[in-house]
């Protein structure tokens, strides 16, 4: 059974939430609670899911968040580390780690990041990133590459966002010509009061088929948050729940995959 | 429900959710100033508008009608409620109301005082000005819900109405003629005809009579030696005492979520999201065609404070088709299928008529304590001779034998704005389902709605129907997620996602199979006159690949992702009180993996021209269809006499009209005739079997009378 959940994850999955990864907008339990909707909402993890939206974080922030895929022995994992720094109100400087992989192949992406306002509505950013990858089989290598993004709010309850990574299409600099995936993110989050957003965004992997994600929050009461969210290609319900001590944040998050079972999530993170 | 006409016998399999979905219609739609219109052209109006045809895609093997309940909002609309003095159960019963709605109201009441006009309902939050504007018709606030009358006077002062309705093809049908020995396949002429007689008191009492023929069945002679095919009779009164309501005749019944019982209209996924909550009265009158669905026998309901028990006993007999006979006495020994087209035509079809029996009892109790409710229910099913499928290892866990027993327990639960309710059932075999919903106004502007079930592959049931992809609750599991939002005026958004999976084989899925299932629709409506949208609806589900389909029960098919998907533009616009147009484009895709993905189109332009101070008004209709196979087949709903419906899947190449004409002389009398004509580019023969019709068109003519006094 566990060798037919490989081989299952291998064929059907894997390349989906593989291309999804590296680079994607969907770090952050927050994020993933709801549907991996990350291109639009600024909070610490904007530091890779667009680095404009940065520039409307308001607080030193720091966070980290985990994945780990459909409960699998042996553990195919995301981790996100990432930290804003805003600096006089207009700019933000940003720092992200990730972690994405397993013993077999894994990649590393460690970026620096720059989100500036151009005005009181409008924010553009851009990032430089290097991503490493290990595989067991085929070796190791480096690659250079840089997102961009932009965020406006042209009306007090929208916010649109938009972000491409890898717009030049670096390839991943293993022996054999496998390219980093070029992903453009482009969404919007309907924000009607401050007890709800609602986000749905586009994702295409230039190599793969549209993900259409969609997502919720739902600021119940004071401390709580609960979150839902759904996700295309592969087709995933998700949700969540945050909780708000002070100024610290507890996120946990959960993915349903019809077959392949749950990806459970957690994450922390810290305005100073 | 052989009043539809259709062109292709598995279009007709498909009625049920069309009928839910013109039941939501007529529940939810908002008609703005048309339902108060004059009455005669009010009530056509009713059964107008923008009909959910994509639900008729879902294949099914049972039917229900909506006729009791379009009668009870007809009847509503000649008798308003006034919410005032009605009880929290009376204003459930409507439908109309959210249970929301119902505890903001009753709160109003009780520290405002009486609400004076319609005004002030727009004081209550949960009262948005839409559904003010749809329920204006049915609510008065002043006025008496009792009725003073003795009973006796109730059973003659109230409305009586008559119909006579005859239709039919006018080509003649393979079916209808004779061979060489001058004999038919089919016993009767082509004609349906329909004729009914009703009464209704206020909506307090009513009772009714229905007889039915069917195109193919005789009137008399020796197939049906007592006229009619089908007849049905129903008497049924509803009580502000301690008697809630009592059913002598044909019933329908409703318990819980349906997961045990569920006849009439239930409801299922639609472009109203966030209505996912069964609701409505335990016990109605049943005055539809449907010949198997139903209840027959007495169910009353008794208030002993409050709870609410509800009991009823059914017996009837059913068609099912024999696969055992006692070859002395000629007894039915055993029956593969119960069968639920009530079509007695041919001598195989006759042969299945009534050829078993079957009785129904059970009870149902239900406390109701301010925003909670709770209940308890079973029933008990006996069929006079045991009911074996042909086995197969799709219906391996269906139910077989002789008698079934169901019990369930169900509740709604409303806390500050959001509204929890489910059922969970048990069938004597010991497996269970069970579904749970939560609605939740999260913001003034979004509503959102979640819903979750899990049906045990080996539950089993007879007449339950309930939230589920499926038609029946057995072999699903599931999660919906549904939202409805408006964030500017004139705009809404509304979508659900659908996500299930079949533990154990269907019909057409030789293994485990999953389906998601997605509707999103943009709907601007800038003035009352106009509105227009846009609908995207997408299905993938796993199916037995077409390339290698074995019949073989003992060969499995591969099992391969089928991707269908409409996209449709409709509009329609009031261009002034008298004369509408719609228009309406639509395109369809369907891609098995396999080759290339096929798809079609269909686009009309409708003309419905009510004149106000006219006795004549007319209805009609232009449609072109192009599609590339039956799979991209396209329904389109249509204006039809008075509680007659039709939605029509058109496949192939061609065109399709239809002309409605109503004319209302006298007050006392009303006359609707139509006629509709399908016609073909391409094709040699249309239809099949006894059903097949000469040269490539089709047309269909009805003519029905009203009476009323």
């Amino acid at each position: 059974m566990k060798f037919l959940t490989h081989i299952l994850l291998f064929f059907m999955s894997f390349p989906a939430f593989l291309s999804a990864q590296t680079g994607a907008s969907d770090a952050g339990s927050r994020a993933n609670a709801m549907g991996n909707t990350g291109v639009t909402v600024n909070d610490v993890f904007s530091a890779q899911n667009n680095p404009a939206a940065m520039a409307f974080v308001e607080h030193v922030s720091a966070g980290i968040s985990t994945q780990n895929y459909f409960l699998i022995d042996g553990g195919i994992n995301a981790h996100h580390g990432a930290f804003v720094l805003p600096v006089k109100d207009l700019n933000a400087f940003g720092l992200q780690v990730q972690y994405f992989g397993d013993n077999t192949f894994n990649q590393t992406l460690i970026g620096i990041g720059y989100g500036r306002k151009l005005g009181e509505n409008i924010a553009v950013g851009v990032q430089l990133d290097y991503v490493g990858t290990k595989t067991s089989e085929v070796g190791s290598g480096a690659a250079l590459t840089f997102d961009i993004g932009v965020l406006y709010k042209p009306v007090k309850s929208l916010t649109i966002g938009a972000k491409a990574f890898n717009p030049v299409r670096t390839k991943t600099g293993l022996t054999y010509e496998e390219e980093l995936p070029a992903i453009i993110n482009l969404g919007f989050a309907y924000q009607p009061s401050d007890k709800i957003i609602l986000c749905f965004e586009g994702e295409q992997n230039l190599n793969e088929d549209l993900r259409a994600k969609c997502g919720i929050e739902y600021h119940i009461v004071d401390q709580l948050y609960l979150r839902g969210g759904y996700i295309s290609n592969p087709s995933m319900f998700t949700s969540g729940l945050g909780v708000k001590i002070k100024e610290l944040q507890l996120d946990i998050s959960a993915q349903f995959h019809a077959q392949l079972g749950l990806t459970p999530g957690l994450g922390l993170s810290y305005n100073f | 429900m052989k009043i539809f006409h259709t062109h292709t016998n598995k279009i007709n399999s498909h009625f049920k959710n069309v009928l839910i979905y013109i039941f939501i219609l007529l529940a939810f739609i908002s008609i703005p100033g048309k339902i108060s219109a004059q009455e005669n052209s009010g009530e056509g109006r009713l059964l107008e508008g923008d009909i959910l045809e994509n639900a008729a895609e879902k294949s099914d093997n049972a039917e229900i009608s909506i006729d009791t309940y379009q009668e009870n909002l007809l009847a509503l609309l000649k008798n308003p409620i006034n919410v005032n003095k009605a009880t929290p159960n009376e204003l459930r019963n409507t439908t109309l109301f959210t249970e929301l709605q119902i505890r903001d109201l009753k709160r109003h009441v009780e520290i405002y005082g009486e609400l004076l006009n319609i005004y002030e309902l727009q004081t209550i939050p949960s009262f948005s000005l839409e559904d003010i504007v749809r329920l204006k018709p049915f609510i008065v606030f002043s006025g008496s819900n009792k009725s003073n009358e003795p009973f006796i006077k109730q059973l003659y002062e109230g409305d009586y109405q008559y119909f006579f309705r005859i239709g039919g093809y006018l080509e003649q049908q393979d079916g209808y003629v004779a061979d060489s020995l001058g004999n038919t396949e089919y016993y009767g002429n082509n004609q349906r005809i329909y004729t009914r007689f009703k009464y209704n008191y206020h909506n307090k009492l009513s009772y009714g009579i229905t007889a039915e023929k069917d195109a193919g069945e005789a009137i008399f002679g020796p197939s049906q030696p007592q006229g009619f095919d089908y007849y049905s009779a129903h008497f049924f009164k509803k009580g502000t005492g301690r008697m809630k309501a009592l059913a002598i005749g044909d019933y329908e019944l409703r318990i819980g979520q349906g997961l045990i019982m569920w006849s009439g209209f239930g409801f299922g996924k639609s472009v109203y999201p966030v209505t996912v909550r069964r609701a409505g009265p335990v016990l109605d009158s049943y005055t539809s065609t449907n010949e198997n669905r139903f209840l027959r026998g007495a169910g009353i309901t008794y208030a002993f404070k409050n709870v609410y028990v509800t009991t009823f006993a059914s017996y009837k007999k059913l068609d099912a088709n024999v696969s055992l006979v006692d070859t002395i006495d000629s007894e039915v020994i055993q029956v593969s299928s119960i069968n639920d087209s009530g079509l007695h035509r041919t001598d195989s079809e006759l042969e299945d008529k009534n050829s078993i029996k079957e009785t129904i009892a059970g009870f149902d109790a239900t406390l109701y304590k301010g925003q909670f409710n709770v209940g308890i229910s079973a029933i008990y099913f006996k069929l006079s001779s045991p009911l074996y499928k042909n086995p197969d290892l799709y219906n391996a866990f269906d139910f077989a034998g002789t008698s079934l027993f169901n019990s369930s327990i169900h509740y709604n639960f409303l806390w500050r704005n959001i509204l929890v309710f489910g059922e969970a059932a048990i069938s004597d075999n010991l497996k269970g389902a069970i579904l749970n919903g939560i609605v939740m106004p999260v913001d003034p502007k979004i509503d959102i709605a979640i819903v979750h079930r899990y049906f045990s592959p080996e539950y089993q049931t007879l007449y339950a129907e309930t939230f589920s992809d499926g038609p029946t609750p057995q072999n699903e599991s599931g999660t919906y997620f549904g939202t409805e939002i408006k964030p500017l005026r004139g705009w809404k958004v509304s979508g659900y996602i659908d996500v299930y999976k079949h533990q154990w084989l269907e019909y057409s899925s030789d293994a485990p199979s999953y389906g998601t299932d997605i509707l999103t629709q943009l709907t601007w409506q800038p003035t009352r006159s106009f509105e227009t949208y846009i609908r995207f609806k997408h299905e993938i589900s796993d199916r037995n690949a077409a390339s290698d389909n074995f019949e073989d029960a003992l060969t499995l098919n591969v099992i391969t992702p089928i991707e269908k998907a409409t996209l449709r533009w409709h509009s329609d616009y009031d261009v002034s009180k008298s004369l509408t147009v719609k228009s309406r484009v639509e395109v369809s895709f369907f891609n098995e993996q396999i080759g290339l993905p096929e798809k079609g189109y269909l686009a009309f332009q409708d003309f419905n021209y009510h004149p106000l101070s006219s006795p004549w008004s007319f209805a009609t209709r232009f449609a072109i269809f192009n599609t590339d196979s039956y799979d991209t087949r396209i329904y389109a709903y249509e204006t039809e006499v008075l509680y007659a419906y039709s939605i029509i899947g058109l496949a192939g190449h061609g065109t399709r009209a239809y002309f409605l004409l109503t004319y209302s002389p006298f007050k006392w009398m009303d006359i609707w005739a139509r006629i509709s004509n399908t016609w073909y580019s391409e094709a040699e023969i249309v239809g099949s079997g006894n059903n097949t019709f000469p040269g490539n068109t089709r047309s269909d003519y009805k003519l029905q009378v009203r009476l009323k006094w």
